[in-house]
C-alpha cells in the first residue's frame, strides 16, 4: 500500500518537475534557430570556405600556382619598368609586377590550403562567407584582378614595346642569344577564355 | 417589415424560425470549430517549438507564420484522396465524418455565454459524455474498414483506452454535478457566479465560503482526474497511443489527404470540447474571474453575452495550451501503464472522492 502511494507521489512530482523544465524553456530560454536568409551566422575565422586574394598585396611570385596540386590557379604578371612606381608590398619591398590575370577555378579547387601556406605576403588567404555557393559554374571561376580590360591591353602593349626595345638594345652590342637577361616569367598558361570550365 | 413581424407572430411558423436559428447557430459553430482547429494546430507547433528552443513556423503570412495551417489545410484539400483497393469502401469513407460529427455534436450543449448555447438540455453534461463516446465506434470503423492489421490493432488500442477512460471522466464530472444538483450545463455554470472563489475547482459550486475551504482538496482532485482522463479521451499525449504516427502505427495509417485531415480536425475540436467542459464545470464557465470584469445582463444583454463568450473561450484556450504543454513534456505511456493509471489510480481515487463530496453535500448544502 505504501508503495502504491509512493508511486503516485513520484508520478505527480516528476510530472510537475518536467513541466517546470519545459516552462523554463518556453519562457526564458531563447530559440537557437537562426533565420538564415535574414540573419547570417558569423562563420568561424579559421573556416576553409573560400580563397581570397588581396590583389594589392600580391607579389606575383607564382608560388601558389606552382604548389597547387591540381593547377587551378592561373596567374599572368608583367614586369614593371625600373622607373615605374606601383606601390609597396606588405613587407615594405616595392612591387615589381603588374598582375593582369589572377584566376582561381573553384569548380576544381580541393581546398587543401597549400597555396595559403606558401604565400609570403599573406595576400592569398581563407575567407569565411556564409554563402559560397553559386547558380552557375562560371561564377565559380573567379578573377581577383582589379584592372579593366583597357588597362590590361595598355599594359600588354607597353610590355611588348619594351621587350622590342630591349631586344633591339641587345642586338646592337651583339649579345649572345643564349643569355636572356630579363627571363620572362611563365606566361604561357592558356588564356582565360580557353580554360573556362565546361558548362553543361 | 410588417410581413416579417406577422410571419414571426404566427405560431404555425415558429418551427421554421427555430430551424433557421439552429441552422445559423450550427454554421457559426462549424466556422468557430474550424477556425479554432487551425489556430490550435498553429499554437501546438509554436508551443512545441518554444519548448524545444526553436521558433516554429515563421514565414507564411508574415507575422510568426500565422497562415501556416491555412496553407497546410489547402494542401490537404488539394492532395489526392487515395482509397486502397482492399478497404471496405463505405465504412472507410464514412468513418472520418462520424469522428468529426460526434465531436461536433457535443458542442450543442457547450455554454459559450448566458444565451450563447445550442440548447440548454436538462441533461446537458450527460448528453456530452454520451455523444462523445460515439468516436469509439468511428475509430473501430476506421481501423476495421482499412483492412490492415496495424490499423485494426491501433483501433483496438484506441477503443480500449477511450472506453476505459470514460469511467474516471464520468466519475470526476459527478463531483460538480453533485455540488450543483443539476445536469444542465447552464445550472452547472450559474452556481459558480460571483468571482473565482466560487468556482467549483476552488470548492465553490453550491458551497458558500466557509465550507469551500473544506471542499477545496476534493474538488481540485476531481478537476485533476477529469483533466488527465480527458487527455486520454481525446488521444492526447501522454495517452496518444492510438495515433503514435511514427512509432506505433495508429488507426489512420491508410487515410490520406482530407480524410486524414478530418481526424486531425476532430482531435482539435475534441480538445476544445474537453477544455470547454472543464471550464464550464470547474472553472466558472463564462463568468469572469472577478465580478467587476463582466457586464451584467441588465445593462446590456448583447455585451453580457460577448464578454461571457470571451471569458469562456479564453479559459478554454488556456486549458488547450496546458494540454499542449503536457504533450511536449511527457513521454508516451505503455499500454499496461495506461490501464494501470486508469483502473488502479483514477478509479479508486474518484470513487473515494465521490463518497466524501456526497457527505459534504449532505452536511453543507441545505
Amino acid at each position: 500500500m505504501a508503495a502504491y502511494f509512493k508511486d503516485i507521489w513520484i508520478g505527480v512530482t516528476t510530472i510537475i518537475a518536467g513541466m517546470a523544465v519545459t516552462l523554463r524553456h518556453m519562457i526564458f530560454e531563447r530559440a537557437i534557430t537562426i533565420q538564415y536568409p535574414r540573419e547570417i551566422k558569423e562563420m568561424y575565422p579559421r573556416a576553409r570556405a573560400k580563397l581570397f586574394n588581396t590583389i594589392e598585396d600580391c607579389e606575383c611570385c607564382y608560388k601558389c600556382q606552382r604548389i597547387c596540386p591540381i593547377d587551378v590557379i592561373f596567374i599572368k604578371g608583367l614586369r614593371a619598368g625600373k622607373d615605374e612606381d606601383i606601390g609597396l608590398l606588405p613587407d615594405g619591398k616595392p612591387k615589381k609586377m603588374h598582375i593582369i590575370q589572377f584566376d582561381i577555378d573553384f569548380t576544381k579547387c580541393i581546398y587543401c590550403g597549400l597555396c595559403v601556406d606558401v604565400c609570403e605576403q599573406k595576400s592569398l588567404h581563407w575567407e569565411a562567407p556564409q554563402e559560397a555557393s553559386t547558380v552557375t559554374r562560371e561564377e565559380l571561376y573567379i578573377d581577383f584582378t582589379n584592372i579593366s580590360d583597357e588597362e590590361k591591353q595598355a599594359l600588354i602593349a607597353k610590355d611588348e614595346e619594351r621587350k622590342k626595345a630591349k631586344a633591339a638594345m641587345k642586338k646592337k652590342p651583339g649579345a649572345k642569344p643564349g643569355v636572356k637577361p630579363a627571363a620572362k616569367p611563365a606566361v604561357d598558361k592558356p588564356k582565360k577564355d580557353e580554360i573556362k570550365p565546361e558548362t553543361d | 417589415m410588417n410581413v416579417l413581424t406577422s410571419f414571426c407572430n404566427n405560431p404555425a411558423n415558429w418551427f421554421f424560425i427555430k430551424l433557421a436559428i439552429s441552422l445559423i447557430y450550427m454554421v457559426g459553430m462549424i466556422t468557430f470549430v474550424s477556425v479554432f482547429a487551425l489556430f490550435a494546430i498553429w499554437l501546438e507547433r509554436k508551443i512545441s517549438a518554444w519548448a524545444q528552443d526553436r521558433l516554429g513556423p515563421m514565414e507564411t503570412g508574415g507575422f510568426h507564420g500565422w497562415l501556416q495551417t491555412v496553407a497546410d489545410m489547402l494542401k490537404l484539400l488539394l492532395k489526392e484522396d487515395i482509397i486502397p483497393d482492399a478497404v471496405d469502401r463505405p465504412l472507410f469513407k464514412l468513418a472520418p465524418y462520424i469522428v468529426f460529427a460526434s465531436s461536433f455534436a457535443a458542442f450543442a450543449t457547450l455554454p459559450f455565454a448566458a444565451n450563447l448555447i445550442g440548447t440548454d438540455l436538462n441533461i446537458g453534461i450527460y448528453y456530452i459524455v454520451a455523444i462523445s463516446s460515439l468516436v469509439v465506434i468511428a475509430i473501430i470503423m476506421a481501423g476495421w474498414a482499412s483492412n490492415n492489421k496495424w490499423s485494426l490493432f491501433g483501433a483496438m488500442r484506441s477503443a480500449s483506452q477511450m472506453i476505459s477512460y470514460e469511467v474516471p471522466v464520468a466519475l470526476a464530472l459527478l463531483i460538480p454535478i453533485l455540488m450543483a444538483g443539476s445536469l444542465s450545463m447552464q445550472d452547472l455554470v450559474s452556481v459558480q457566479a460571483g468571482g473565482f472563489w466560487n468556482w467549483t475547482i476552488f470548492g465553490g459550486g453550491g458551497f458558500k465560503l466557509p465550507f469551500t475551504v473544506v471542499a477545496l482538496p476534493f474538488t481540485v482532485l476531481a478537476f485533476l482526474i477529469y483533466f488527465w482522463a480527458s487527455l486520454a479521451e481525446v488521444n492526447r499525449c501522454p495517452f496518444d497511443l492510438p495515433e503514435g504516427e511514427s512509432e506505433i502505427i495508429g488507426f489512420h495509417v491508410e487515410y490520406s489527404a482530407m480524410r486524414f485531415g478530418m481526424f486531425f480536425f476532430a482531435e482539435f475540436a475534441n480538445m476544445f470540447l474537453v477544455s470547454g467542459v472543464a471550464v464550464a464545470l470547474f472553472l466558472g464557465g463564462w463568468y469572469a474571474p472577478l465580478p467587476f470584469l463582466e457586464v451584467s445582463a441588465e445593462t446590456s444583454p448583447v455585451l453580457h453575452n460577448i464578454i461571457g463568450a470571451f471569458w469562456f473561450i479564453s479559459k478554454s484556450v488556456i486549458l488547450v495550451a496546458v494540454q499542449m504543454w503536457l504533450r511536449w513534456t511527457l513521454p508516451r505511456f505503455r499500454v499496461d501503464q495506461l490501464m494501470h493509471v486508469c483502473w488502479k489510480v483514477f478509479l479508486p481515487f474518484s470513487l473515494a472522492n465521490i463518497l466524501i463530496v456526497s457527505l459534504l453535500v449532505v452536511l453543507f448544502n441545505q
